[in-house]
């Protein structure tokens, strides 16, 4: 039986990477009775699948988890049992259950909603100024740590076509809210683009700009995928058939 | 005022999960609440501390004590330490970020020696005065406990009071000599004065150390202790170590503290007995933990069922000084393995000689990767000098049935530099490694597997308080590395992989280990030159030890490598740790013949337990032996 989990990752657990946070889980499952269907092979694991990890450090109010049961469990009765045995930091926000053909959420990601809110190094109107011209730019070239045949390698990747659409947030000082490529194709992370836009706004002081790194707050909001021409946000309570 | 840490520090170094508690079973309460508030502290990172069982039996007792709440702390790593010196963020405890010079009590554990400096650096990033004599009436009491506090006197200048024995005993009682001290206007020091009066607890101020007038023999200028007694006639000549009577009496601690990053043993841990019959001549472990005291399986399973349920682990561990030794262990694996199909349990220090194929096979289920052995020396003659009653033929037998098993990678474990120890001894761990490849060779094709790769893994044997080997010499850094480059010459078989490493560290522990109180000068100068972490390679700082033990006239000559006489007053003698003198230096006298001592379960040796305890298996021989053998090879 296939349930897809909506949950959300807040306090200090924020820091807790993405393995522990599955090891994390898997623990809060085993506690609360909520027994999964193991996978086969030589080193059997518990079925269990998220649409992205989530980077250290960020917010989220919108992550999904995918989990296979071994027994018949209602929705409501997966979210209380396992809220109850989870640490502050994270959260159940809904259950629901999928059919057992439906693809992975993996599968069909491929971007992201995110609020970036900047640290107030800039007056508001400024700010809104410089970001607008700041993503004017056809290219914003940014150092990407790769692999290339185990060695690793530095090397400049244009990731405006990473970013699908944006909008200041109107009651948040700094703020902007970011649909971004999120993904195994094309995956653009936020904090990138921060810190690209302090260097772009301190021309020249590279030590300033660097000052700024991790001052931002990123909440990654939601996930979304492309259905038959539009976006759909799989973060969302599916509306019933 | 808790202590915030902004997230532009924690993302800025490595594994920040180590800094920020919030574990599932951490307990949280209200310091204000409670009127002793303890900070157990673990002078090593998160990492390493968070597989510390006594630090989850301790957390757990502590938390059970009316009044007292107990929090955690850890050595932050060099990137964390630096965030937090630069930014004057003071060390805190994870559970209420509370400053540590907040405290009451900081108690520090002391698992080994090369941990010492690390002690030194966490009181200074708390901003606690270093030495004891500099610590005033707003200072937390500092504390240590721990096997290593087995000899109090290289950290006495800077630790207020040492707990000596078993941490589930008395603490009780000392903090209520704490509360009565605190209601009547105590200062520190009458607290101290008071606390030393209870069983099991060194003050190092109270008591003082006299020096022969004249250099050992052998030596420069450092002389012998010539005696070490209290200020006073009212103090304990001696200090006798704690020691639980009933294991089973004292509810096991069955909610861990679940850390949140993956650390080395990450799993939940069980003791099944405590102490060992064994009485190899080298192991300090075998000696301070006597007698042997038992967890029946009933309260094992117990354990089982409890810790599962509060935890959702995985994986189990069965921790003993000798895992076969425990009676039924092979039936208690089965009941766990059907109770909880998916769980693995692990066990750790199982004696070649007990080897047992349908034991393994449960442990494995299916996954056959590496066994290890510790045969300890190479020659039947240096293994019956360290009372390590395995014989070669049992090790032969033993790894015969592993590869028929199917299993196809041993790994052996020996010291070099242990007493009587030759050429020809080093020799025998290349030849019997061989004999090793040989059997699987001899090995039916079809049972055994396609390859087969034998490990060697030295390490230095370094002499310890309170066991028979305390009077011996320990061999130079030379000799040592004359040693390990002899064996790596003689390991031609192409099967046999040798792993080795510096012998400087083993060096600075022996140092350590029989230091007395004017090695603490030694710690803190190492420390000030910015030694920490010294048991991280990547850390170790060598040339900071040569320097610091050359301005401090450290003689090794003194320390490492003289044989001491049985009249000497050493450091530990302070302490009464059950095992006698007399004991220990007729183990030593027996050593050097090679005459071999019944383990405990064969014949009582008079050890001298039995004049602090009579418990375990000093009152019942044959605790060890409630299962008849056949009914464990099923």
């Amino acid at each position: 039986m296939k349930k897809q989990l909506i949950f959300e990752k807040y306090a200090r657990l924020r820091f807790v990477g993405h393995l522990d946070m599955m090891r994390l889980l898997q623990r809060a499952l085993n506690r609360a009775g909520i027994e999964l269907v193991w996978s086969q092979g030589f080193n059997p694991h518990p079925r269990m699948s998220f649409a992205a990890p989530l980077a250290l450090g960020w917010y989220s109010t919108g992550e999904i988890m995918e989990i296979i049961l071994a027994e018949n469990i209602s929705d409501e009765e997966v979210l209380s049992r396992l809220n109850a045995q989870l640490p502050d930091g994270i959260r159940i926000l809904f259950c629901h259950t999928l059919s057992d053909k439906e693809p992975p959420i993996m599968s069909k990601v491929s971007a992201a909603q995110y609020l970036l809110e900047l640290p107030a190094f800039l007056p508001e109107e400024e700010f809104q100024h410089q970001w607008t011209a700041f993503l004017c730019q056809e290219t914003i070239l940014a150092t990407k740590i790769g692999k290339v045949k185990g060695r690793r390698q530095e090397k400049q990747v244009n990731i405006r076509p990473g970013i699908y659409d944006w909008s200041f947030c109107p009651d948040k000082a700094l703020t902007v809210r970011l649909l971004c490529a999120c993904g195994g194709e094309l995956n653009l992370k936020p904090d990138t683009l921060a810190w690209k836009f302090y260097d772009f706004c301190l021309p020249g002081m590279p030590q300033k700009a660097e000052e700024l790194h991790y001052r931002e707050k990123i909440t990654r909001t939601a996930f979304y995928g492309q259905e038959e021409g539009t976006w759909v946000n799989y973060s969302q309570i599916p509306e019933k058939e | 005022m808790p202590i915030q840490i902004p997230d532009s520090i924690l993302l800025r170094v490595q594994k920040p999960a180590r800094y920020i508690g919030g574990e599932v079973n951490a307990v949280y309460k209200k310091p204000s609440e409670y009127d002793v508030h303890y900070c157990f502290c673990f002078p090593d990172v998160y990492d390493v501390g968070m597989c510390h069982l006594g630090l989850q039996i301790l957390y757990a007792v502590m938390n059970d004590c009316d009044g007292v709440y107990c929090e955690r702390s850890f050595a932050p790593w060099t990137d964390m330490e630096q965030k937090m010196r630069e930014n004057q963020i003071p060390l805190y405890s994870l559970e209420t970020f509370t400053p540590l010079r907040d405290f009451q009590f900081l108690g520090f554990t002391l698992q080994y020696e090369m941990s010492y400096t690390n002690i030194l650096n966490m009181l200074d990033l708390a901003g606690v005065p270093i030495f004891s004599k500099d610590r005033t009436e707003e200072d937390p009491i500092v504390m240590a406990g721990g096997p290593n506090a087995n000899n109090p006197e290289p950290l006495a200048d800077f630790i207020d009071l040492y707990y000596i024995g078993e941490g589930e005993v008395e603490f009780n009682e000392l903090f209520q000599v704490f509360r009565e001290n605190r209601k009547l206007g105590g200062t520190r020091h009458e607290f101290l004065r008071k606390a030393a009066e209870l069983p099991g607890i060194y003050v190092p101020e109270l008591y003082q150390t006299l020096y022969e007038d004249h250099p050992a023999a052998g030596c420069d200028h450092t002389p012998r202790i010539a005696s070490i007694h209290p200020v006073d006639d009212s103090l304990p000549q001696k200090v006798e170590k704690l020691v639980m009577k009933d294991l089973d009496a004292a509810e096991y601690p069955s909610r861990p503290v679940i850390p949140n990053l993956q650390i080395v043993h990450d799993r939940a841990a069980m003791e099944i007995f405590r102490g060992c019959i064994h009485g190899c001549r080298f192991c300090n472990a075998g000696m301070i933990y006597r007698p042997v005291r038992i967890h029946s399986p009933q309260a094992v399973m117990k354990w089982v069922d409890d810790t599962l349920r509060s935890t959702g682990y995985d994986e189990i561990s069965l921790t003993s000084l000798s895992s076969n030794d425990y009676p039924g262990l092979y039936t208690l694996i089965r009941q766990i393995h059907e109770k909880y199909p998916h769980i693995n349990v692990s066990l750790p220090s199982l004696r070649v000689d007990a080897f047992s194929l349908p034991l393994m096979e449960q442990l494995a289920e299916g996954r056959k990767s590496g066994l290890t052995f510790a045969a300890e020396a190479g020659s039947q003659r240096l293994r019956d000098v360290i009372n390590k009653g395995i014989t070669e033929k049992e090790i032969l037998d033993g790894v015969s049935l592993a590869f028929r098993g199917g299993w196809d990678r041993v790994k052996l474990y020996f010291m070099l530099g242990l007493p009587t120890e030759t050429y020809e001894d080093i020799l025998g761990i290349s030849e019997l490694a061989s004999r090793i490849v040989q059997e699987w060779v001899n090995t039916p094709l079809e049972k055994r597997s396609r390859n087969v790769t034998v490990t060697v893994s030295t390490s230095f044997f370094v002499p310890k308080p309170f066991t028979p080997f305390q009077f011996c010499p320990q061999d130079s850094y030379d000799h040592y590395m004359q040693k390990q480059e002899f064996l790596s010459s003689r390991i031609v078989n192409r099967k046999v992989v040798y792993h080795c490493h510096d012998a400087y560290l083993s060096t600075l522990e022996g140092l350590l280990s029989r230091g007395d109180r004017r090695t603490g000068r030694l710690i803190c100068s190492a420390w000030k030159k910015g030694c920490k972490f010294d048991s991280w390679s990547d850390l170790f700082r060598k040339d900071s030890w040569e320097q610091a033990i050359a301005e401090t006239g450290t003689e090794l000559a003194y320390y490492n490598y003289r044989e001491r006489e049985k009249g000497e007053c050493f450091p530990w003698d302070i302490i009464n740790a059950g095992v006698t003198k007399d004991f220990l230096y007729a183990e030593y006298e027996k050593s050097k013949q090679g005459k071999v001592t019944p383990s405990c379960a064969d014949q009582c040796s008079n050890c001298g337990m039995r004049s602090i305890v009579s418990t375990g298996i000093c009152t019942h021989r044959d605790l060890l032996r409630q299962s008849a053998p056949e009914e464990e090879s099923v």
